[in-house]
């Protein structure tokens, strides 16, 4: 049985949570709820530090995604995360749909809620994918004014995410990372890291990962995702249904020594296997930010977070 | 509308994405300003030319529609066979694009689209059973409701039941057919073959209990009486019509005790006013 109770909601503190270890909250190691782990979670109720739902998947009248949703809720801390926000889009925000989010935001009580910087489709038209943008000065202060005008009508601070891309807009003029961190900045929002969506940009467009995880500040970064690519031959997929490889382990690894304790997240969105499977994964995780961190506790470095 | 130059780059990826045969026949069909916005838009870099990396998002738009499409017409797909599926959603993909936020609304034109496809012609009943699986869909995550019990229902004093209504489970819906599209529906949930159908009218509730959707054939009288909006005892009247007035309270009593038991009946409110 799961014994963690409620976190309390709170944004994000500017303080250097990486440090501090009491600013930021920290989690744990956690998995993404999906309906295959539903019976195994409902009926036994397996020790899970927190839980990762996508928002709307939950953004239904009622049946049984709201019930899981409820009894999930009641049990463990649980996170919401959307894939629809499009702040990052030439259309209008949408607040249709952040109405309802701030409906479900409020029955569920979330520690956090994240979405991905990003565009999903313009002219009315939804593509149902996270797409590039282009970094630029003009971009950076579109996204940022949006930002702002979500985190206002929420009443909260978002986490946004790192998308994985397959082109890159030949007029861009700021690296991912910087451009990251200063809509982050810029926003007053927090970060959702994704660690393998970084090394496949990194791969595909040829860059240093190191170089972007040295541009990140480190008091944004909120959580941390995890999850498999597939490789193409000339590119790498971000699919979501393997393993973490290897060097998205050695990355992470990197951005615990710069983030400190981070809530960590595996995404297993495709050819899901067990839960044990998936929780072995948030395991080797938490295996790795202890080897990373109590290490470096011995060396007088940091300090491990209350949990 | 924010940022122009924003939008013309966003409004291009976005056709070229979603063009029906890929990106590199979409191209030359790019008149001047898009041609040049285009020329140039992609950083060049490695061994992926700008056209096969925006084909990944292509293919990616496509099949993410086409899955979750799958999932919400399997019986569909399992009618016409994964080709025509696949060629069905090229042809629904043009007509009705995604304008939801939600991959969960993108079939909610697919019935009516497939009433007016080609493919009628082989499968007549392709429209009716579309139909029935989006109620499907609709019924899995309609709003919840606490059904009432019968001793519950027993607590409504004799006299006022005419000048009562029945409260729907909010997942009821109610579907008239000219094919009885249950049965291959049926068929397809036991894993049994589909088999080919006979036209014959067919009616159909479909509402959800607990966490489970069901799908029941009614005769076209308990079809119409599910349909019904008004006062009880209006309904008794228009039975009684067809009946007779004692086989009319027969058939209602036997009628609202199933509604019951099934879990239909979430309220018996009165009607202010009866018509």
């Amino acid at each position: 049985m799961q014994s963690q109770g409620r976190e309390d909601q709170g944004k994000l503190s500017g303080t250097d949570a990486a440090n501090s270890g009491g600013a930021r909250k920290f989690l744990g190691f956690g998995i993404g709820l999906r309906p295959k782990h539903y019976p195994e979670i409902l009926g036994h109720w397996p020790r899970v530090d927190w839980f990762e739902v996508i928002t709307e998947n939950f953004l239904v009248a009622g049946g049984r995604p709201l019930r899981v949703l409820e009894a999930v809720r009641a049990r463990y801390p649980v996170v919401l995360h959307g894939v629809s926000l499009s702040v990052g889009s030439a259309d209008p925000l949408n607040f249709d749909y952040l109405r309802r989010v701030r409906a479900l935001i409020d029955w569920v009580e979330p520690a956090w809620v994240s979405d991905h910087l990003c565009w999903t489709g313009v002219g009315g038209v939804n593509l149902h994918d996270l797409l590039p943008l282009p970094f630029t000065e003009e971009t950076l202060r579109y996204v940022i004014e949006r930002v702002r005008r979500v985190q206002d009508f929420l009443g909260r601070q978002i986490l946004l995410e790192n998308v994985s891309s397959y082109f890159e807009y030949a007029h861009s003029t700021i690296p991912e990372g910087e451009f990251l961190g200063a809509v982050a900045e810029g926003a007053d929002a927090g970060i959702l890291l994704d660690v393998n969506n970084l090394y496949v940009n990194a791969t595909n467009h040829g860059f240093d990962p190191l170089q972007y995880l040295a541009a990140l500040p480190v008091e944004r970064i909120g959580q941390i995702h995890l999850a498999g690519y597939a490789d193409r031959g000339t590119f790498l997929h971000d699919t979501h249904d393997h393993p973490v490889w290897p060097p998205v382990w050695q990355l992470y690894r990197a951005a615990i020594q710069r983030f400190g304790w981070v809530s960590t997240l595996i995404e297993w969105d495709a050819a899901i296997p067990p839960l044990d499977e998936v929780l072995a994964e948030a395991n080797k995780a938490r295996a790795i930010a202890e080897d990373v961190l109590y290490g470096r506790q011995e060396l007088g470095a940091g300090t491990a977070p209350a949990q | 509308m924010g940022d122009k130059n924003l939008e013309r780059v966003q409004r291009l990826l976005s056709k070229l994405i979603r063009a029906p045969e890929g990106v590199a026949p979409a191209l030359p069909e790019l008149a001047g300003e898009e041609r040049s916005l285009w020329e140039g838009l992609i950083r060049p870099h490695g061994t992926l030319d700008p056209v096969a990396r925006l084909d990944i998002y292509a293919n990616m738009y496509f099949f993410r529609i086409r899955d979750a499409l799958a999932d919400d017409f399997p019986v569909l797909r399992a009618t016409i066979g994964p080709e025509r599926f696949h060629n069905l959603v090229t042809d629904y993909l043009l007509a009705h694009p995604s304008r939801s936020f939600t991959l969960r609304d993108v079939g909610a034109s697919l019935p009516g689209f497939v009433r007016r496809h080609i493919l009628l012609q082989d499968w007549p009943w392709l429209g009716d059973l579309a139909t029935l699986e989006w109620a499907v869909v609709e019924a899995f995550d309609a709003a919840d409701s606490e059904p009432w019990n019968a001793a519950r229902v027993a607590t409504v004093p004799a006299e006022e039941w005419g000048s009562r209504r029945v409260v729907w489970h909010p997942s009821l819906r109610v579907l008239r057919s000219e094919f009885p599209v249950h049965g291959p529906w049926q068929r397809y949930q036991n894993g049994d073959s589909l088999g080919a159908l006979s036209a014959g009218e067919t009616w159909l509730r479909v509402w959800r209990r607990a966490e489970r959707v069901f799908v029941v054939p009614v005769c076209p009288q308990e079809g119409q009486a599910l349909g019904f909006g008004g006062a009880l005892g209006l309904l008794a009247e228009e039975l009684a019509a067809k009946l007779g007035e004692a086989a009319a309270a027969q058939q209602l009593a036997v009628w609202i005790a199933e509604w019951v038991e099934a879990g239909l009946v979430c309220g018996l409110e009165p009607v202010t006013c009866p018509r």
